[in-house]
């Protein structure tokens, strides 16, 4: 535990003491602030928009920006994890102290989570600007963060698995988006395909869906599960990719 | 730059196993994620946090997918970027969810115009082409099972209230009746009596049965009415059910005669009881009694005034309120109530009911134990000494506004049934009101038990969170200052005093 906690602490101080989380917030800000101002005014303007669906459902689930803001935060958080301390060698010091792969693994995933909800944690004043112009249903507010927490921590997982795959960066910040695209490209195979099992599949795993589902404030089991899954396994992987390390 | 990366060479046997069951591990917990997943998909289990419930299934719609036992294909004819495509997606993602009976085929016609053109073409409603009163043209929900065909169109799921202008989406309501109307295709019968100036089914007026014929219109039951004014041959006998709505002039003898041989030897009957008042305010006979006899009830010459405020309408004397509902298979929607949405039935000028043999009639609704039956409303009102003599109390106990009777079988062994309730509940003036769902509930269950076959989806719409914006001008501009301007601005000063510090720090190290 007390090797879990420094390398979180180490990992933080490491994405936070230098500009690159500080820029990703900056641009994430400025892109989320620009599609929410752009669906309020629209929302505002044309009153038959809001038949059932509220600028904030837009903004949480259906605005496409959410998932692209992932395609860019999560492989930029994590490109680092591994690849740049495997190129700078300093990975060895960490393989040679007596810490367990799953410590430094799950370290370093905590401190990417801990930012990427730090990232996301001044999007909470929008419903709160919101709040005396329109009515704002606080628990459907919360479960548009459970999905989106829950697919970030997922693709943030990934994330870290491509980081143990190789010594750049780039290649890692690569091969990640590129696995996010896949998601993203996947999903829209739900509204392609008949209904069959790949029309099951695409709807499985798009995460248009469940961000809609979640700002719409619904919670199912199968979205739940399936976060958890895309969490854990890249993560288990990871463990192994790190512990194997050490045989060589 | 050459790689650094030593490869382990020939294997040592610790090595290779360490590999070897590493590897296990991986495929396993990649099939166990596979396998958990494909389970969580074939039984998914939603929670709804809306405030208002809105995508909770209400028990109606459990029990009708419960009992679909064939496959069923739902086809959504609606664009996706539509603005209830969202809420028609997750409504029916909840439908799917309770029974694997239903396969869903959304067919988008801006993605696809050729596909939605040819699926038109495929289920019957091309251009042009119409039900009854409804254009097919409109549906955008067709629900098919084998050659069974049910259709949603617009109207049917966006309601409109005239004067205030805000729509209302009824959507489990219309896909439901969808659902029970492939499983039934016989239509029975339900005659309206005329000739005694009955409520009329045309009538759009507040005390009018249009709101409640549009309803039924929607239900597979065929609706007629029967004149039974000075002698004229009646066709009772075609009747599943008889409804003899609130005569404004006491029935002719003739008349009664018919309808009660209808009861004890053909069909059941829905008698919707009502006051009038001659001009002194003396409440006259309805004529209504002879019908409710087999049932050993008598209709009071009086009209129920509650007098418990907690009960009654703020307005008016205590005449319209809020009944008691007592258990009975009439009632069980009401009773148990759907997804925390309370039902509650509003009554207004009934007359009390006596019952004599309760093991054959029983009651529906009552009055609190503080109500009284006023024989002449202009007495009450004007508070006279003959006012007190023409007053009803029931020592106690509650009085009676709705009954119900299973009388028994006919010399076919046929069931009859009949049930006696306050006219004001199927007026167009609480008809029409959605708050009101209640109402609608008793009738539908009424309706479900005289027929013996379930009538009526009321499922109450949930109170709609507003998702109207009062935005002004100053309102924009400060919200776009907020999030454009005030909240990027203050990350930035943020790291750049993160970045300064740090510099700083690196200065006083290097010194």
């Amino acid at each position: 535990m007390t090797a879990l906690i420094a390398t979180l602490r180490r990992e933080l101080a490491s994405l936070w003491l230098t500009p690159l989380a500080w820029i990703l917030w900056l641009a994430l800000l400025l892109i989320e602030g620009g599609v929410f101002a752009s669906i309020v005014t629209s929302f505002a303007t044309n009153p038959g928009l809001t038949l059932d669906v509220g600028p904030l459902q837009a903004f949480y689930g259906q605005s496409v920006f959410v998932p692209l803001t992932f395609l860019f935060v999560c492989p930029t958080l994590s490109m680092r994890a591994f690849a740049e301390e495997r190129r700078t060698g300093t990975i060895e010091n960490l393989l040679s102290a007596p810490v367990s792969a799953a410590a430094v693994v799950l370290g370093k995933y905590l401190a990417l989570l801990v930012s990427f909800s730090v990232l996301w944690l001044p999007t909470l004043l929008y419903p709160l600007v919101l709040r005396s112009v329109a009515e704002v249903e606080w628990k459907v507010v919360a479960t548009s963060y459970v999905g989106i927490f829950g697919l970030g921590a997922g693709f943030l997982a990934i994330g870290v698995l491509c980081s143990t795959m190789t010594r750049s960066q780039f290649l890692s910040l690569v091969l990640s988006s590129g696995v996010l695209l896949a998601f993203i490209v996947l999903g829209i195979g739900e509204n392609v395909f008949d209904a069959g099992f790949l029309q099951a599949f695409c709807s499985h795993v798009a995460i248009q869906s469940q961000l809609m589902e979640t700002a719409q404030g619904i919670v199912s089991a199968r979205r739940m599960i399936f976060d958890v899954t895309l969490s854990a396994v890249p993560i288990f992987l990871s463990v192994r990719v790190v512990d194997s390390w050490r045989w060589s | 730059m050459t790689s650094t990366r030593r490869w382990p060479g020939p294997l040592s046997k610790p090595q290779d196993w360490l590999r070897w069951s590493s590897a296990i591990a991986i495929a396993s917990a990649v099939f166990l994620s596979v396998c958990v997943n494909v389970l969580s998909a074939r039984f998914d289990r939603r929670w709804d946090a809306t405030s208002d419930r809105r995508y909770t299934l209400s028990d109606v719609t459990r029990e009708t997918l419960s009992a679909i036992h064939e496959p069923v294909v739902v086809y959504v004819l609606l664009s996706r970027a539509d603005t209830i495509a969202p809420t028609v997606q997750q409504v029916l993602a909840g439908y799917t969810s309770l029974s694997r009976q239903l396969t869903l085929r959304w067919v988008d016609p801006d993605r696809d115009p050729g596909q939605f053109l040819a699926t038109q073409a495929e289920l019957g409603i091309a251009a042009g082409a119409s039900k009854g009163d409804k254009s097919l043209s409109d549906s955008i929900i067709v629900i098919t099972r084998g050659k069974g065909k049910s259709y949603v169109t617009t109207d049917d799921i966006a309601i409109v209230d005239p004067e205030t202008g805000e729509s209302e989406l009824r959507l489990e309501q219309s896909l439901t009746r969808g659902l029970r109307q492939l499983n039934d295709t016989s239509r029975p019968l339900v005659c309206f009596t005329q000739g005694h100036r009955e409520l009329n089914l045309n009538d759009e007026g507040p005390t009018g049965l249009s709101d409640w014929r549009a309803r039924l219109r929607r239900e597979p039951l065929e609706l007629t009415t029967i004149d039974l004014g000075a002698g004229k041959q009646s066709e009772l006998k075609r009747c599943q059910l008889v409804v003899v709505a609130a005569p404004d002039i006491p029935l002719s003898t003739w008349a009664q005669e018919q309808l009660r041989a209808h009861l004890l030897e053909f069909g059941s009957m829905l008698v919707l009881s009502n006051t009038i008042p001659d001009e002194s305010g003396e409440i006259r006979s309805t004529g209504l009694d002879a019908l409710v006899s087999p049932a050993t009830v008598s209709i009071g010459r009086n009209v129920v005034v509650e007098q418990d405020e907690s009960q009654r309408l703020p307005d008016g004397f205590g005449e319209s309120f809020f009944a008691r509902v007592s258990d009975h298979a009439v009632t069980r929607a009401l009773n148990r109530g759907t997804v925390e949405r309370s039902l509650r039935v509003l009554v207004s000028l009934a007359p009390t009911l006596s019952i004599a043999d309760e093991t054959l009639t029983r009651p529906l609704l009552t009055s609190t134990e503080k109500a009284i039956g006023v024989g002449n409303i202009g007495d009450y009102l004007n508070k006279t000494q003959k006012a007190t003599a023409a007053v009803t109390t029931a020592a106690g106990k509650r009085l009676v506004l709705a009954v119900a009777a299973e009388l028994r079988g006919n010399s076919q062994g046929g069931a009859r049934r009949l049930i006696v309730a306050p006219a004001s509940l199927v007026e167009n003036r609480v008809m029409r009101l959605p708050a009101l769902a209640g109402n609608r509930a008793f009738i539908n269950g009424a309706l479900t038990w005289l027929l013996a076959r379930p009538v009526g989806v009321e499922i109450p719409s949930a109170h709609h969170a507003s998702r109207q914006l009062n935005l002004s001008d100053a309102d924009l501009t400060r919200l776009n200052r907020y999030v454009l301007l005030i909240m990027p601005a203050t990350v930035a000063v943020f790291g750049l005093g993160v970045a300064l510090a740090r510099r700083q720090r690196r200065k006083s190290r290097l010194s």
